[in-house]
């Protein structure tokens, strides 16, 4: 697959190649926009990276019978406010992991709109929270035949902060939409401020929807057990940390995007500090 | 050549005493058969020296090659050369047995161990034990069976080559072709290398294929009778109660003894090693 890489900034709209990896670096500064469109009966994986400060409005519109991988690492240690907006039209169909591993303090609110019959989505989220994350993911269904899977696995270090709201909204005339969330989060501190919230709103019959949540600490068998190895404590965590995280790659394709996404974990992780 | 001295060793789960002063010394190349009636103590003792944090030393003294065992953690133990088989193994999600034993390995080590090393390693490994090559790319324990859990300790066991090995329990799970498998590494693995063997076991058979230096029975926290091979075939034919008459001890019924430890707690890995009133 070729590869095109843009380095992009302020307000920016883009259509991506059919069949090919595009690399997009994103600079945010102040108030700014990217709209990325994947046109009709397309294939293909989008790589983005965001760094900068302020407030972004990220639109992503997959069209009609059209298949995209797309990771989104939001690299950004600053302050960060971003409202995504992704829409899914008939038949087309998104794989979308998130990697939310700076050392920022960010605020995200994502909406997937599956608008036409047949759309599928499904998200995968790998966070390590090092400051503070407010985060909400709400897939809404219009129409039906949908499906929408979400699934967010969150570190968060000592002292840190995150809230996650999850939502899946099947509407009216949505018959045989599936809507469907797991959220579990690993705390490392003793008196964790978490919070997730589970949401599901149900206005039509014949659907499926399901939400899972789990909020813990790490495991502690699994430590000893990896201690009775010869690890120390600290790698154990840091070993039990990748396990949470690196599944994520499963939701990529493109072996290029996995090899790069396992780098930037392991490679977060790794700086970490998780004792 | 290796040493490890267990010299009246007392352990307490959450105030209840189940080791009441066990002395043990195994060397190179012995193997120690420890055997006894369910809730005797056998599992404890192998996890008291590992250094799991809800068994609490009392009294007594472990040492490994003349230094003391119980002032050092878990890992440090580990890497001292001390290897525990488990009973029940844990499953880490996420993590492949690859990346975890190179971890373990490099661990070990003042440089990390070449790639193609690794491999060529863990391949013979998993070829001696006869296990899926898909081993190495599964997640720790993750959807294993009983089995492959019990085969996955021992591929553990033979790469960490540790001086002395406790084995708690891994011939439960094998059916009797993997049992055969099982006992014919750790013969080769005593004969090869200068490794001394704890093994736990309350099923005879086992001891028929590895055959014990030493035979020791432990009751009500107690090594009530030592001996060599020959003890296991009369455990085979005559069972626990004559020795429970020769020797004027009562045999502990599982179901009256402590509760079993199931989950370390949130707390437990911060909690201090070593013997209580050090």
């Amino acid at each position: 697959m070729r590869e095109v890489t843009l380095n992009l900034t302020s307000h920016q709209s883009l259509t991506v190649a059919n069949d090919a990896l595009t690399s997009i670096n994103y600079m945010v500064e102040g108030d700014s926009n990217l709209t990325i469109i994947a046109p009709k009966r397309t294939k293909g994986s989008i790589f983005l990276t965001i760094n900068g400060n302020g407030n972004l409005n990220l639109r992503v519109s997959i069209e009609s019978d059209s298949n995209w991988s797309m990771l989104i690492m939001n690299q950004s240690d600053l302050q960060l406010n971003i409202n995504e907006s992704f829409s899914l039209q008939r038949y087309a169909s998104l794989q979308l992991a998130i990697g939310e591993l700076s050392l920022g303090t960010h605020v995200k609110n994502s909406v997937y709109h599956l608008l036409e019959e047949g759309a599928v989505l499904n998200v995968r989220g790998a966070s390590l929270i090092q400051s503070k994350l407010t985060a909400s993911y709400s897939a809404l269904h219009y129409k039906g035949n949908t499906s929408a899977q979400i699934d967010n696995y969150s570190i968060v270090l000592k002292g840190c902060e995150y809230t996650l709201d999850i939502i899946g909204n099947i509407h009216k005339a949505a018959k045989g939409a599936k809507t469907h969330q797991i959220s579990r989060v690993m705390n490392f501190d003793e008196k964790p401020k978490t919070s997730v919230n589970p949401k599901l709103i149900i206005d039509e019959n014949d659907v499926e929807a399901s939400h899972a949540a789990s909020v813990g600490q790490p495991d502690l068998n699994q430590v000893y057990y990896l201690q009775s190895r010869g690890l120390s404590r600290s790698e154990s965590l840091k070993l039990i940390t990748l396990g949470y995280l690196l599944p994520i790659i499963e939701v990529i394709d493109d072996e290029n995007i996995k090899e790069r996404l396992s780098l930037e974990i392991t490679k977060k992780v790794s700086e970490s500090c998780l004792m | 050549m290796s040493q490890l001295k267990i010299e009246n060793l007392h352990v307490e789960i959450e105030g209840k005493e189940i080791l009441r002063g066990v002395s043990l010394e195994v060397n190179s190349h012995e193997i120690h058969a420890i055997m006894g009636p369910n809730g005797n103590g056998k599992s404890t003792l192998l996890s008291a020296i590992m250094g799991h944090p809800k068994y609490e030393i009392t009294q007594g003294t472990v040492t490994f090659d003349g230094e003391d065992l119980l002032s050092k953690g878990v890992d440090e133990r580990a890497r001292a050369g001390l290897f525990l088989g488990m009973q029940y193994p844990q499953e880490v999600s996420g993590v492949t047995n690859s990346d975890f034993l190179k971890a373990a390995l490099n661990s070990r080590r003042e440089t990390p161990i070449p790639l193609f090393s690794f491999i060529r390693l863990m391949e013979k490994a998993i070829g001696e034990l006869q296990m899926k090559s898909d081993m190495a790319h599964r997640y720790v324990n993750d959807g294993f069976s009983g089995g492959e859990k019990k085969r996955n300790e021992i591929l553990q066991m033979m790469l960490l080559q540790p001086k002395i090995a406790m084995l708690d329990e891994i011939d439960s799970g094998l059916d009797v072709d993997a049992l055969k498998v099982v006992a014919n590494v750790v013969n080769d693995m005593v004969a090869k290398s200068d490794v001394g063997m704890m093994i736990v076991s309350h099923y005879e058979r086992f001891f028929h294929l590895i055959i014990p230096t030493h035979t020791h029975i432990l009751i009500d926290g107690r090594i009530v009778m030592s001996s060599d091979a020959s003890l296991v075939n009369r455990i085979d034919t005559e069972g626990y109660d004559w020795i429970a008459k020769e020797t004027g001890v009562n045999i502990i019924k599982e179901d009256t003894v402590r509760p079993v430890v199931g989950s370390i707690g949130a707390c437990a890995a911060n909690e201090p090693r070593g013997p209580k009133n050090a």
